[in-house]
């Protein structure tokens, strides 16, 4: 993780709080969410028709030709996020260690090979030998969980879903959007499979995250009722402490080394509370200001 | 006792009140039909056992299309009364009615010419299974409708007249306002659409969708594939201008009842001929010849639709997989976290 503004550990209420999300990738984060819940809603009632919730739904949004609107300008701000992910993982590649690297005359394409490897949300081999360690740990086999880095092996995985579904719901979209355009250089089956392709994608992403990136992220034993990853960006340490203890590891090293990345919350609040005497004061001094008995020279 | 008159009373005004708010309008009743034919409960159960009403509300029949039509201009075979059960009607039977134009008599021959060269005519050689009954009459897909006035939209047209100040400019020359309304209704409702689209739809499927159908006549891709496909949806949301089964399968232009086989040259659905129907300006008006390979009755089907049979296969399994997998690791979890420190195998 880059060196940023933010402090990496917040200390509120007595409890540390350790960064995990970037305002950007939070925001990033908002925008997928919104227009996957707003596509979801417009597109699910056609291709679920037959339902008695079908058609009410899209009578609230104002029939079919407001839902396929929504749809479709969801679709396409879906698409551009995607695009924009890929301009801000080439933005921090160059930024973080291409840029750097060359100005010191230090580049190789092996280390770079390396920066991407390590990045956070890079599958790795680590991640195959978490996933089996969890199974061993589920079927009672060992009593150790795995430790993890600032993103497992599920948050990598809803990644790369993402990551394979909006091309396949994108392209697929596009098609649909303009069969005329599509099928002047397709054959008209390739239309049909989209069809096909756009609908079930959809199903697959809606079970996934709804049923278990929602489990993962909020509704499990140690986050329920919610998380406050996604608003925050910060996670409380027994959290962290327990899904990522080598980040938290991590975290810890580096704040010991410069105490100024630690924002007690808790310590300024305290320094800016004001004595009953200093509020009484203020109170008074403006009430003497306001009534005009001090400094009324205007007279 | 004395108490017991007033109700009694009350409900014999009732009686009455409701049966005169019955009373007859004028039809066109020379022949007397509704001696009987006007009593709500005339009905007799058939051969069949169901039961079949006989009962002919005038009001209503005065605005269908047929009100000018004596009864037995159809029901050609009731010859006195009272009458024997009557025979199908024939559409194609001459009636009373005088054509103005030639002054001939009427009839809709020409419609059951035009049926026969469809594919709803069992001699025509496309047919997969020639069994006659299960072919359509005129009747099968029509009723005797009620003429749907469009005079109160006519006023919402720029300059409209309304529907009072229309028919006092036909006053002024002619005396019988149901002679003339009958007329002014013949044309007006034939300028627009005034069949649903869902109604079109539901039409077709009456027998399309039909299992005993789909099976006796090889329509693997029966009428509810339509449905599954975006123009399906659009016309069950009563979406403008969505397209039903005759857009597609009749020509431009052409008569609803020419219907041809997907094997026919001449048939709007014929694999060339495909994309014309979706060039119609309020649909796809830049379709190019290939938009016609679009299938609109896709059944997931591995012999006759490979493409999307594979698809469908492929994200089935995906997602069964993916769900499935999913779903038992966090179980798993669930379970596992009830007993933290429970382990199988003891350390060594």
């Amino acid at each position: 993780m880059a060196k940023s503004n933010l402090p990496l550990v917040k200390i509120k209420n007595g409890e540390r709080q350790y960064l995990k999300l970037s305002p950007s990738q939070k925001l990033q984060h908002y925008i997928l969410a919104i227009t996957f819940v707003l596509l979801v809603v417009t597109g699910f009632p056609l291709k679920f028709y037959y339902y008695p919730w079908a058609e009410p739904i899209i009578q609230f949004f104002g029939g079919l030709t407001v839902t396929r609107i929504i749809h479709r300008i969801n679709g396409v701000i879906m698409v551009a996020l995607f695009f924009y992910h890929w301009y801000y993982l080439f933005k921090h590649m160059f930024r973080l260690y291409v840029i750097p690297a060359v100005k010191t005359k230090s580049f190789s394409f092996k280390e770079l090979v390396l920066f991407i490897y390590y990045s956070p949300m890079f599958p790795r081999w680590k991640d195959i030998t978490d996933f089996f360690d969890f199974v061993k740990f589920v079927l009672f086999i060992t009593n150790k969980r795995p430790a993890h880095e600032r993103f497992h092996w599920r948050e990598k995985f809803d990644y790369w879903a993402v990551f394979w579904g909006i091309p396949i719901l994108g392209i697929t979209g596009v098609f649909l959007w303009y069969p005329a355009w599509a099928t002047s250089f397709l054959p008209g089956w390739v239309v049909n499979i989209s069809y096909i392709a756009h609908s079930d994608e959809a199903l697959l992403a809606v079970s996934v995250i709804f049923i278990w990136h929602m489990y993962n992220a909020h509704l499990n034993y140690d986050k329920f009722p919610m998380s406050p990853l996604f608003a925050t960006g910060y996670l409380p340490e027994d959290l962290m402490k327990h899904e990522y203890y080598i980040e938290w590891k991590r975290i810890n090293k580096l704040v010991e080394m410069d105490p100024s990345q630690i924002e007690d919350l808790d310590k300024k609040r305290e320094q800016e509370k004001q004595t009953d005497e200093e509020k009484i004061k203020a109170v008074r001094e403006q009430i003497s200001f306001l009534s005009g008995k001090e400094g009324d020279s205007d007279e | 006792m004395r108490k017991c008159y007033l109700p009694i009373l009350l409900l014999l005004f009732l009686l009455f009140y409701s049966s005169l708010s019955f009373a007859e309008e004028a039809i066109l009743d020379d022949e007397n039909c509704s001696m009987c034919h006007k009593y709500p409960g005339l009905s007799r159960v058939n051969d069949e056992g169901y039961l079949r009403l006989f009962y002919i509300n005038s009001h209503r029949f005065t605005q269908s299309l047929h009100s000018r039509v004596k009864c037995t201009g159809c029901h050609t075979d009731i010859k006195k009364i009272p009458h024997s059960e009557a025979k199908k009607v024939d559409c194609s039977t001459e009636c009373h009615i005088k054509h103005p134009e030639t002054g001939e008599k009427f009839s809709h021959k020409n419609i059951t010419e035009i049926l026969n060269k469809s594919i709803h005519n069992p001699q025509n050689p496309n047919v997969n299974k020639a069994i006659e009954e299960d072919f359509p009459e005129c009747t099968d897909c029509h009723s005797n409708p009620l003429y749907l006035s469009i005079a109160e939209e006519l006023q919402n047209l720029h300059g409209g007249r309304s529907a009072e100040e229309i028919l006092q400019k036909c006053d002024a020359c002619h005396e019988k306002r149901s002679f003339y309304s009958y007329f002014f209704n013949h044309v007006a409702s034939r300028a627009k659409y005034l069949f649903p689209a869902e109604k079109i739809v539901e039409t077709c499927i009456e027998c399309h969708s039909k299992p005993e159908m789909v099976e006796k006549h090889k329509l693997k891709n029966a009428a509810s594939t339509y449905l599954d496909t975006f123009h399906g949806k659009a016309v069950m949301f009563n979406m403008e201008n969505a397209p039903t089964c005759v857009d597609c399968h009749v020509k431009d232009n052409a008569s609803a009842h020419l219907i041809l086989s997907h094997k026919d040259p001449e048939s709007a659905v014929y694999e060339e001929n495909r994309y014309k129907a979706c060039q119609d300006d309020r649909c796809h008006p830049t379709a190019k010849a290939n938009m016609g390979g679009i299938r609109m009755h896709v059944s997931i089907d591995r012999n006759m639709y490979p493409a999307e049979f594979y698809t469908a296969l492929f994200f089935s399994a995906l997602t069964l997989g993916v769900f499935v997998l999913l779903m038992l690791l966090l179980l798993l979890e669930l379970i596992r976290e009830m007993f933290p420190n429970f382990k199988i195998r003891k350390d060594k």
